[in-house]
């Protein structure tokens, strides 16, 4: 029978470490605020130490990655509570409009020479970066969330069933979708496969 | 469609994304990491009576009584019972001794005395 080691702190140190910034930009994706998504990431760490701190190393992945969903959806939850009473105080309040943003304007004018010259590899890896970010945030959160969660995370339908708490066909899904949106967006923005 | 879409490559960029991040982001992160540490739930063995000595030194005391608080309580009150169980056997003994004494002095012996 197999010793079941549990999670030391360098070891859950490290975990956090290695994982902070992709929940971070995950957060972000989801909630499209840093400050939101960085007090997001923290209550995740916060609730993962405290409550399963310890917890066998090779659990934590999941784990953490579940809070954090479901600290997301917390969120969402209040927003939406809060979205409402915004509506029917009418509040002031100028909210900013995401889809005003084109991600085309941050790509180069050959013509332009005000720009600081750049690798041409760097700077199509950022553009394309840039194009590729906003689409995500774009998705359908449990799109997204399902997206991320395969591609990003490495997890199998499985573990993403279990982290989105749904079944795993709704997880392929999710995933199809995603990258069926994901695809159109980036030809539509004339990105080509051959470019990836 | 599927095939259409690098997610390799997609991860790449993402991955590449998260060593752009500002310095003060990375500050944030690493301090939530080292609130998260402090509070780190360790489970480990609690010494038997240590909190006789005042040492209350463990990260969780939401209950009024740590677990060896309550062992000793109840070895207190399985002691407390058993003593009380053998006070009042002697209590019953030397009332009977009492009770024959008084019995032969006035010369009134119960007929228990002769049946044996």
């Amino acid at each position: 029978m197999g010793v079941i080691k549990l999670a030391s702190r360098i070891e859950l140190s490290e975990f956090l470490a290695s994982t902070e910034r992709r929940a971070y930009k995950q957060a972000l994706f989801a909630v499209r605020d840093e400050h939101v998504a960085l007090d997001i990431v923290q209550d995740a760490m916060l609730k993962l130490a405290e409550k399963y701190g310890d917890k066998p190393l090779a659990e934590l992945p999941m784990l953490f990655q579940r809070i954090l969903q479901n600290t997301i959806r917390d969120f969402y939850r209040r927003q939406k509570v809060r979205s409402m009473w915004t509506t029917l105080m009418s509040s002031l309040i100028p909210q900013h409009d995401q889809d005003d943003i084109d991600p085309l304007e941050s790509l180069q004018d050959d013509n332009n020479n005000s720009q600081s010259p750049r690798p041409d590899a760097a700077l199509a890896q950022s553009q394309l970066l840039v194009i590729i970010e906003l689409e995500l945030a774009k998705l359908p959160a449990r799109q997204r969330e399902a997206f991320l969660l395969r591609y990003w995370e490495d997890m199998d339908t499985a573990e993403t069933a279990a982290v989105m708490g749904c079944s795993e066909g709704s997880v392929k899904t999710h995933c199809s979708r995603a990258t069926h949106a994901l695809a159109a967006a980036l030809r539509s923005k004339g990105v080509t496969n051959h470019e990836f | 469609m599927n095939s259409e879409l690098n997610t390799q490559k997609i991860k790449a960029l993402l991955n590449a994304a998260t060593t752009q991040l500002s310095p003060e982001i990375l500050d944030t992160l690493r301090m939530a990491r080292t609130r998260a540490l402090d509070r780190q739930r360790i489970r480990q063995p609690v010494p038997v009576l240590a909190w006789l000595g005042g040492n209350h030194s463990g990260q969780h005391e939401s209950h009024h009584f740590s677990k060896p608080m309550l062992w000793l309580m109840g070895v207190v009150l399985a002691a407390s019972l058993i003593s009380g169980i053998l006070v009042y056997q002697n209590y019953l003994i030397e009332h009977e001794i009492i009770d024959v004494d008084i019995a032969i002095l006035t010369g009134d012996m119960p007929i228990n005395v002769f049946l044996d």
